[in-house]
Parts: C-alpha cells; sequence; structure tokens
C-alpha cells in the first residue's frame, strides 16, 4: 500500500486502459471485434434478474457488436417477459429465451458469460452458480453480504479461473480513475486522508411481513426469489428487490450502499486493492473514522462535500488533494497536478466503459478493473464499518486471519448462514 | 398473526441515531422502540423460542439477535427449530456463528436425524464450522441415497478438508451419481486448496491430479488443472504448456488464467515461445497475459509484434510495450502512433504516454526535428502529457509551418512553462504569428496560468496584456482569468462586466456563473442589476443562484440572498429558483420571506409548498 508508479498502475489493470480522456479499451478489431463479428468470435451473454437497473446494464451490453445476448431468467414472469421483448426487440427476432430457475440457465452450454442484476440478496450466490458452472460473471453492487460471503467469492472466482467484475463502474470513469491515479502514484504527496460517502448509514433488515397469498409460482417463484434468505411468508412489499436482504443480516446496507462505489475507490487510491482497512470506529458527528494498515485515514461521511455531484470522494496527501463526483468534474488543490492530461469529464457515471472493459477481459482473461479481490476487499471495509455501526464501538480486522481482533461479537457478524441449498 | 407491523430500532437502545437496523417484522403491536428490549439481551431472545406460542417472526428476530449475542444455553431451543422447515434457516443463522461446542453438537445431531432440505442445510453448516468431527457422518451421507444430501456432504468435506474427508471424497470420485461425483470433485478441489495453504504440496497435487483423471464435468477438470500447475511450482509449467497446445479454447483460456498466478521469468518464457506457433487470436491473448506477467526479458519477443500483420496482435503488443518496454520501443511505437489505424494510433501515443523515465523523455525529444509533420505533432502532444520542460524546442515548434503542430507545441507550453516563462504564451495570444493560432494559445495560456503558484502574480500579468487590445482579445483573457481565478482576476472580471459592452458580458457571466467559490456573489448580483442585455443580467442572477444553492453558506447569508434574487428577478423563474433555495434552509426568517412570496399570485404555490418543506424541518 505504498504509492506505486503510473505504469504499475495502470498495468494492473487489463488493457491497461487510459485513465485520462476516454478509457482506451481493446479496439474494435482486436480479438476478432471488427463491426462484422464472426458468431463464433461472439461473447455469448445471458441474464438473470434484470430489473430497473439490470436493464440499464443490459443496455450498455446490447450495443456492443460483439455480444449476442440470448436468455433471461427471472423468478418474476412479467419481468423475464419485458426483458425478453427488449432483447427481441434489439436484435428483430424472438430468440430470447426465458427461463425461471437460473440453475437451468446456466446449464447452457452456448452461454459464455453472465449479467447478474437481482437484488443484493441473490448477487454472491447467483454469481457462485454460474461460476461454478463455467460462466464469466458481471455482478451489480453491492455484490456480498457479508465478510465471509465476500472472502467465499473471491475464492471463488480465483478457484474457477473465471472472470468477474463487480459493478462499481466508477473505477472505470476517467476523471474518478485520475483522482486515483493522483493518490496512489504519489502525486499527491504522502496520502493521510481519504473520504468516501455511504449514502446513508441505517442498515436494513427487510425481516417477515404479513403473510399474503402468493401467486402462481410460474408468475412469482417466491421459494426462488428468497433464495439464500431466511423463509418468511410471502408478501409483495418483499418483491423489491433492491431492498430485500440488502445487508442480509443484522448489518450491511447501511454505508454499502455507495460505499461499495466510494469506498472502492478510495481502496483503489490507496493501493488497497488486496487489503481492507484495518480499525473503524463508531460514529461520530455524522462521520464513520477508518484506518488503513499503511496509517491512512478513511473518513466515510454524509456531508461538506464540494457540489461535484453524488457518490463523491476525496483524497489527500501532504502535497494536494482532489476531490471528484459523478458530475463527471473533479477540483484538485492545485492545477499543477492536471497540467499536460485532458481528464475526459463523463458526467452521469454511465457503466458503458465498465461493461467493455468486462467484454474485453472475457476476451483477453485478463482481470477488469472491478476484479474479485478489488471488490471483496471494498466490501470488507463496508461491512466492517457497518458491524461498528451496529455494535457502537470500535472494531479491528486482521486481513491476514481475516477475523476482528479479540471481538466475539464482531467475529459472529462475519458471516450469516444461507438457506438451503444455497451457497456461496 | 396480527397484521399490524411493528419497526424495530434496536440502534435508538444503543444510544446511535446511525445505527438505526430498521427490522420490520410482524408484532401484535406497534411497539416504540423503548419498549424493545435491547439486542444483546439474549435471555430474553431465548425465553421467545422458549415459548410454543410465540409467532414465528419474533422467533425469527430472535434467532438473528442470539446469532450475535446468544450464549450456549441457547443451542437447545435452537437446535428444535432445524427441523422446522420455515424457521430452520432462521436457526441456523444462530447457531452456524456461534463459536460453542454445543452449537456443532446439535448440527451434527440433527444432520443425523433430518432429511431433505433441512438435512442439506445442516451439512452446509457443518462445512462452514469446518467441524471435523462431523467427517464420519458426512461421510454416510455421501454414500447415502439422497443424492442432495450426499453432494451437500461432499462440499462440506471439502471445506472441512481433515484427511478421512478427503480420503472419501477421493472415492466419491467413482459414484455412479455424476452430481456426487461433480460435487467430489468440487470438495477435492476446495480441500486441495487448503492443504496448498499449509504448504503440503504433494497431497494437494494428488488430490488435483484424481480430480483431473475423473468422470466430471470439463468446468472441474479446469479447475483442477489449475490447482495441479499451481500446486507443483516451477514443475508445473509443462502441464501449462500442455494446455496452451491443446485446441480447446476453454483449456487455452484457463492456462492463460494460470499463468498469471503462477508468475516468474520461466513462465514468461514459456509463454513466449508459444507465440511464433498459434494463431493470431491467440497470440494476442498471449501478449495480454506476458504484459500481465510484467517481466520485461521476453521485450524483444514482443517488439517482433508490433509489426504483426494482425492488428488484433498488433494492439496486444502495443499493451505489452506499455507494460514492459524500455527507450527501445520509442521508435516502433511513434511509427504506429503516426500510422493510419485510429486504434493502434491511439493505443502506440498512449503507450509512449505511460513508459517511465528520463530516458524516454530525451528519446522523443531528439525525434522532434527529424520527424515528419505528424510525428512531430504526436511527439509535441506526448511533451504535453509527459511534462517534458523543453519550454525552447516546444516554443520553436509553436513557430512550425504546420498549423496542427503549431497548436500541439502551444498545448504543451500549457502543460510546462513555469511563471518566468508565461509571456510566451501571452504574446502568442496578444500577437500571433498566425491568426488562427491566438486561440490554442490562450487556451494554453489559461493551462498554464491556472497552474502557477502564484496565481495573483499571473492575473496581474493577463490583466496588464489586456490593455489596449481589441475586443476579442480581452474576451479571450477574460476566459483566462477565469481559469485562474482569486481576486485579482475576479475584480477584473466584475469591472469588465460592469462595462457595458455585451460581449464582456457574455463572457463574464459565463465564467462568475462556473466560479468556485462564493466570493463571486457580489459581482454576479451587481451585473444582474446592471447588465445591458437581459439575457446576461438573468445569466448573472442564476450564477448567484447557483451560489447560494450549491456553496455551504451560513443560512442566514443563503437566506439574504435568496431575498435579494427575488427583489431583483424579472422573470418568475427566477424566483421559483429563489424559493428552492429559502426550501432548503430551515430557518423562521426563510418562513417569513416565503409568508411574503407567497403573496404574489404566480409564486404562491411554491411558497407554501417551500414553506411547509421549511417547517417540518424545523
Amino acid at each position: 500500500m505504498t504509492a506505486t508508479t503510473r505504469r504499475k498502475f495502470l498495468g494492473r489493470f487489463a488493457t491497461g486502459t487510459a485513465a485520462l480522456g476516454a478509457p482506451l479499451l481493446i479496439p474494435a478489431s482486436a480479438l476478432g471485434r471488427d463491426g462484422h463479428t464472426a458468431p463464433s468470435e461472439r461473447i455469448v451473454v445471458g441474464g438473470i434478474g434484470i430489473g430497473r437497473r439490470g436493464t440499464y446494464d443490459l443496455s450498455c451490453f446490447l450495443p456492443e457488436k460483439d455480444v449476442q445476448f440470448v436468455a433471461v431468467c427471472d423468478v418474476k414472469q412479467k419481468q423475464r417477459q419485458a426483458v425478453k421483448s427488449m432483447v427481441d426487440k434489439h436484435y428483430g427476432n424472438s430468440d430470447c429465451q426465458v427461463y425461471r430457475d437460473l440453475r437451468e440457465i446456466v446449464a447452457r452450454d452456448d452461454l459464455d458469460a453472465m449479467l447478474i442484476a437481482t437484488g443484493p440478496n441473490w448477487h454472491a450466490a447467483a454469481t457462485a452458480v454460474a461460476l461454478r458452472a463455467g460462466k464469466d460473471v458481471y455482478c451489480e453492487k453491492p455484490c456480498t453480504k457479508n465478510v465471509a460471503e465476500s472472502l467465499a467469492l473471491a475464492d471463488l472466482v480465483r478457484r474457477t479461473g473465471r472472470v468477474f467484475q463487480a459493478g462499481t463502474q466508477r473505477r472505470n470513469l476517467p476523471h474518478f480513475a485520475f483522482a486515483c491515479e493522483l493518490a496512489a502514484t504519489g502525486r499527491l504527496g504522502k496520502l493521510h486522508t481519504m473520504h468516501a460517502h455511504p449514502a446513508g448509514m441505517t442498515a436494513k433488515t427487510s425481516g417477515w411481513a404479513n403473510p399474503e397469498d402468493a401467486p402462481p409460482r410460474e408468475v412469482v417463484d417466491w421459494d426462488l426469489y428468497l433464495g439464500p434468505a431466511a423463509w418468511r411468508p410471502f408478501n409483495k412489499a418483499h418483491l423489491d428487490g433492491f431492498n430485500f436482504e440488502k445487508g442480509g443480516g443484522l448489518v450491511g446496507g447501511g454505508v454499502l450502499e455507495w460505499g461499495s462505489h466510494c469506498v472502492d475507490l478510495c481502496q483503489l487510491a490507496n493501493n488497497a486493492d488486496q487489503q481492507a482497512a484495518v480499525e473503524f470506529h463508531p460514529p461520530e458527528d455524522r462521520r464513520i473514522e477508518a484506518r488503513y494498515a499503511n496509517g491512512v485515514k478513511l473518513i466515510i461521511r454524509e456531508d461538506g462535500w464540494l457540489p461535484l455531484g453524488s457518490c463523491p470522494v476525496r483524497f489527500e496527501g501532504d502535497a494536494g488533494w482532489v476531490e471528484a463526483g459523478d458530475s463527471g468534474k473533479l477540483v484538485v488543490s492545485s492545477p499543477e497536478l492536471i497540467a499536460g492530461q485532458e481528464v475526459a469529464e463523463i458526467g452521469g457515471y454511465p457503466a458503458t466503459f465498465h461493461v467493455r472493459d468486462f467484454l474485453d477481459c472475457v476476451k483477453s482473461r485478463s482481470k477488469p478493473r472491478a476484479h474479485a479481490d478489488a471488490m471483496c476487499a471494498s466490501h470488507i471495509t463496508c461491512h466492517a464499518a457497518n458491524i461498528a455501526l451496529f455494535l457502537n464501538r470500535s472494531v479491528r480486522y486482521d486481513n491476514q486471519t481475516q477475523q476482528f481482533i479479540g471481538d466475539e461479537e464482531a467475529n459472529r457478524l462475519r458471516s450469516e448462514a444461507k438457506r438451503a441449498p444455497w451457497r456461496v | 398473526m396480527n397484521p399490524r407491523a411493528c419497526r424495530i430500532c434496536p440502534s435508538l437502545l444503543l444510544g446511535s441515531i446511525f445505527a438505526c437496523i430498521t427490522l420490520i417484522f410482524c408484532n401484535g403491536a406497534l411497539a416504540a422502540p423503548a419498549d424493545q428490549p435491547p439486542p444483546s439481551d439474549a435471555e430474553h431472545w431465548r425465553s421467545i423460542l422458549e415459548q410454543a406460542d410465540s409467532p414465528g417472526h419474533q422467533k425469527a428476530i430472535a434467532c438473528k439477535y442470539l446469532a450475535v449475542y446468544g450464549s450456549a444455553q441457547a443451542v437447545d431451543p435452537l437446535a428444535r427449530l432445524l427441523s422446522d422447515p420455515q424457521l430452520a434457516s432462521w436457526a441456523r443463522i444462530a447457531l452456524e456463528a456461534m463459536p460453542y461446542e454445543e452449537a456443532g453438537a446439535a448440527l451434527r445431531k440433527a444432520a443425523g436425524e433430518l432429511e431433505g432440505r433441512e438435512l442439506v442445510g445442516v451439512i452446509q453448516s457443518l462445512g462452514v464450522r469446518r467441524d471435523e468431527q462431523a467427517v464420519d457422518l458426512l461421510t454416510r451421507h455421501l454414500a447415502g441415497d439422497d443424492a442432495e444430501a450426499a453432494a451437500a456432504a461432499a462440499v462440506a468435506l471439502g471445506q472441512i478438508a481433515a484427511p478421512a474427508a478427503l480420503d472419501a471424497l477421493e472415492a466419491a470420485l467413482n459414484d455412479q451419481r455424476p452430481e456426487v461425483r461433480n460435487a467430489a470433485a468440487e470438495g477435492l478441489i476446495v480441500g486441495a486448496e487448503q492443504q496448498l495453504a499449509i504448504q503440503d504440496r504433494r497431497r494437494a497435487t494428488r488430490y488435483y491430479d484424481a480430480v483431473r483423471q475423473a468422470d466430471v464435468p470439463a468446468t472441474r477438470i479446469a479447475e483442477a488443472t489449475r490447482g495441479a500447475i499451481l500446486a507443483r511450482q516451477a514443475k508445473g509449467l509443462s502441464l501449462l504448456l500442455e494446455q496452451l497446445q491443446q485446441s480447446d479454447e476453454d483449456r487455452f483460456a484457463m492456462a492463460l488464467t494460470t499463468a498469471r498466478e503462477l508468475g516468474g521469468t520461466e513462465t514468461a518464457a514459456a509463454l513466449s515461445d508459444q507465440l511464433a506457433a498459434q494463431p493470431p487470436h491467440r497470440r494476442a491473448m498471449l501478449l495480454f497475459a506476458l504484459a500481465d506477467l510484467d517481466d520485461s526479458t521476453v521485450m524483444p519477443r514482443i517488439v517482433k509484434h508490433l509489426a504483426d500483420d494482425d492488428s488484433r496482435v498488433q494492439f496486444a503488443a502495443v499493451r505489452a510495450a506499455a507494460a514492459l518496454g524500455d527507450e527501445g520501443v520509442v521508435d516502433p511505437l511513434l511509427r504506429l502512433a503516426a500510422g493510419g489505424d485510429k486504434q493502434i494510433a491511439a493505443a502506440a501515443l498512449q503507450a509512449l504516454e505511460d513508459l517511465p523515465g528520463k530516458a524516454i523523455d530525451e528519446a522523443l525529444l531528439e525525434r522532434l526535428d527529424k520527424s515528419d509533420a505528424t510525428t512531430r505533432q504526436a511527439i509535441l502532444r506526448l511533451a504535453g502529457k509527459r511534462r517534458i520542460h523543453a519550454t525552447e524546442q516546444l516554443a520553436e515548434a509553436a513557430g512550425d509551418e504546420q498549423a496542427e503542430v503549431r497548436a500541439a507545441a502551444l498545448a504543451a507550453l500549457g502543460a510546462v512553462v513555469g511563471p518566468a516563462e508565461l509571456s510566451i504564451l501571452i504574446e502568442r495570444v496578444v500577437d500571433p504569428q498566425y491568426a488562427g493560432d491566438a486561440a490554442p494559445a490562450a487556451k494554453a495560456l489559461g493551462d498554464a496560468a491556472s497552474r502557477m503558484p502564484d496565481q495573483q502574480a499571473a492575473a496581474r500579468a493577463v490583466i496588464e496584456a489586456m490593455e489596449g487590445q481589441d475586443l476579442a482579445t480581452r474576451t479571450a483573457l477574460l476566459e483566462v482569468l477565469g481559469k485562474i481565478g482569486g481576486p485579482t482576476a475576479l475584480e477584473a472580471l466584475q469591472r469588465a462586466g460592469l462595462a457595458g459592452e455585451p460581449e464582456l458580458e457574455d463572457v463574464v457571466t459565463r465564467v462568475l456563473g462556473a466560479w468556485m467559490n462564493a466570493d463571486a456573489a457580489p459581482a454576479l448580483l451587481q451585473i444582474a442589476q446592471s447588465a445591458n442585455e437581459q439575457k446576461y443580467r438573468v445569466r448573472a442572477l442564476r450564477g448567484y443562484l447557483r451560489i447560494a444553492r450549491q456553496f455551504k453558506l451560513p443560512v442566514d447569508r443563503r437566506i439574504a440572498m435568496a431575498k435579494q434574487a427575488i427583489e431583483h428577478a424579472e422573470r418568475t423563474e427566477e424566483k421559483l429558483l429563489a424559493l428552492e433555495v429559502l426550501a432548503r434552509s430551515p430557518s423562521d426568517e426563510a418562513l417569513q420571506v416565503l409568508t411574503t412570496a407567497a403573496e404574489d399570485p404566480d409564486l404562491s404555490q411554491a411558497a407554501n409548498e417551500a414553506a411547509k418543506a421549511v417547517r417540518e424541518k424545523l
């Protein structure tokens, strides 16, 4: 977690993408993609749980000339039909196949990759099903519900040798990447403090709502909807996948909502893609303070940001600072820091580049920017912050033992049993 | 079950307003948070489980809290839920997390009694707990008739990874049932990983090899092959090469992933040996892998592929050269940067930008005068991006006969000049050698001036240069002042904005509208009242309101600004924006202003809504 060289910082990413300007990705001509891609060179993609966010993700996949999206799986009939219509309309045919059970879609031999955009409850478990079936995975964030799940998912990606991209697309946006580069390469001097926006410090557990008559399984498969979550009776209020069992256990949710973006960028800026923060304190003045092994402070705070849009981050070194947000703009302590550079200003946090990065890595077998280890470390930092929040006391995490130090209750919050037969 | 919902907020009891864990559980009454026992009251949660008539939702939340706070005394009531299809998963949440031997014993007992999904669940928990005492029991399930339980047992045995567990899995690779063989393979691979973690490479290799020989899906074979290569370390290279030579694309892909994990010079050499014999798409994949391997000894082979016939390979070679190259790749990359393939050219430029070291800077400058115009342009662009401080050469290039080269040189100067050299760019703005150079020179001047350590001195230099210049030049220099910022620039901009010239009002309102602190507010308000053209008065007022809306200001100042804006606004649109500012400023004073505003029929609805928002916040 010491400052790295620019080449090493950029080289860490699959295609050595430029942090400045529009990301430089593998061109259309590379790896068989020239706008007239032979069917044998197309990446055949299927989707699981393509709802509101997933539809946006899908809209980033469909225009890619080397993608053939062929199947969708959803426990909700209405949703799977809606996605089929969208895909069929795009291709001008009626070929998109629909599935209710994710085990059936991943059993298809012709699928190379899966887009997983279920609610957070299913992200890790569905990813695990796909990885075990030999598929590469683009998974929406937050990818995991607790510390143990983060570790298990990273292990599984490594074991299966598949390409995994977490849906933390800001890593592939030029201004955020440049801000991280300034910090990671020592241009800000010795990095000492990083700031991340959590978008809330309230964790939610969906609980057990009043029983209602369940629709037929073909309309909504409630058992599959629950998946790895503990059983509870059907209630349509739970069907909002975005919020259902977001945290999973007693913690989760909370700082993970935007933390999985903003804390993740801090990890990148601190060259900490393999290491979570090690010390976490409960909130004071709407700020949670954490610390990395190299002494760099992480402040997760709700307010006091420059007006640069949502999901802001700020990195401070002893020679300067940078702040960036979703407007696509960044502000630096001195223009000297951006002299000679043209940092493309791309607002609105599009996932286009991130999806392309994933597709390129499916072909090159490199690690995409939001690879599994990076996801694991940044999610653990968020989960650990939530545990400090829940226990309302300081906790310390050991990256070697993957345990909290001398805190049984914190360790008991590391994981949560999954309803059988689901697992990561 | 009572249909009313109960919101429980235990964190309030913990005394933290932020740690509010919202649980929505059915309950008999809408209980206030204060009525709830604290999450840590393990005895209370245990008693809920002990009461036969406790509703399911209460037992569920009790399990959640017992997972964190429950003592060994909670094990028995939790274990009784393991056979309940609705509550078994909740009970496992607690039992799986508890560090007590009693919890393991309860799960083992249940694994001997249950069947179906509940059995699978407790088997999974035993695996997560890595319960070595469960090995015999799980081995029996592995051979049992229930294939789903057998598969779960296989994975659990792999997680436990005791020698007896792994031996059982090895035997199960011959099970008649494909799903059990598949799970046994997965378990064995997981177990082999644990052998690797404790440095027992011999055993790990044995298990990986066993899976490779088994009748299991190709995905398991691939995973085992990866493991077998890594477990053998350098001796695994031959197996790696075997995979690279397979026609099966999945095995080739897996080999490249594994090569990255294996690392080392020998691996890089082995991969580069493959370059000549593989088809283009595989050559490209190999080159990407070589780039990731970070071993520069293979650079000579990579360089050859910078001139590969296939653009896919060329592109990958460029990326590899960027990752591993030195000054030896400058010439081939410059050729590509000036070439006809736009994507390769962009990649080559990027590579030249990424290559580290002064030797690269020198190599580029050496080639500046000897190159064609396209290459000169590329070198100049790189000089700016790499911040090569070669002002003299760059200034000379700014007089090049080609406009594109001059523009590139000016941009580079903008990136590299110091305070003493600012005049070079000022001169090119006020007295350009070619008329078309004024705009790129002004942009470069803005870039340079805004990064000067003494911004006030830079602003003064620009202001002095404005004296006696024509309108177009003054306009361009005002834009430069906008980039510099600070009080000196602001004062000059304000003066220009009040000078009564529409062109200046245009540029000043634009620049001040994007000012990065609240200091521009008085100037904007003044211009909003006095600009000649209404559109600039409107723009100035909107800029003023942007400051009130976006910057962190004391509430009373924000309200005063909104009040001023309402007073001076000529149109309803801006008055409505001012009401939005008030809506975000909870105070009695804001309410007073809103009450007054509500008397205006055009504003009454918005003012009342804003007042409501303020009252709610108050």
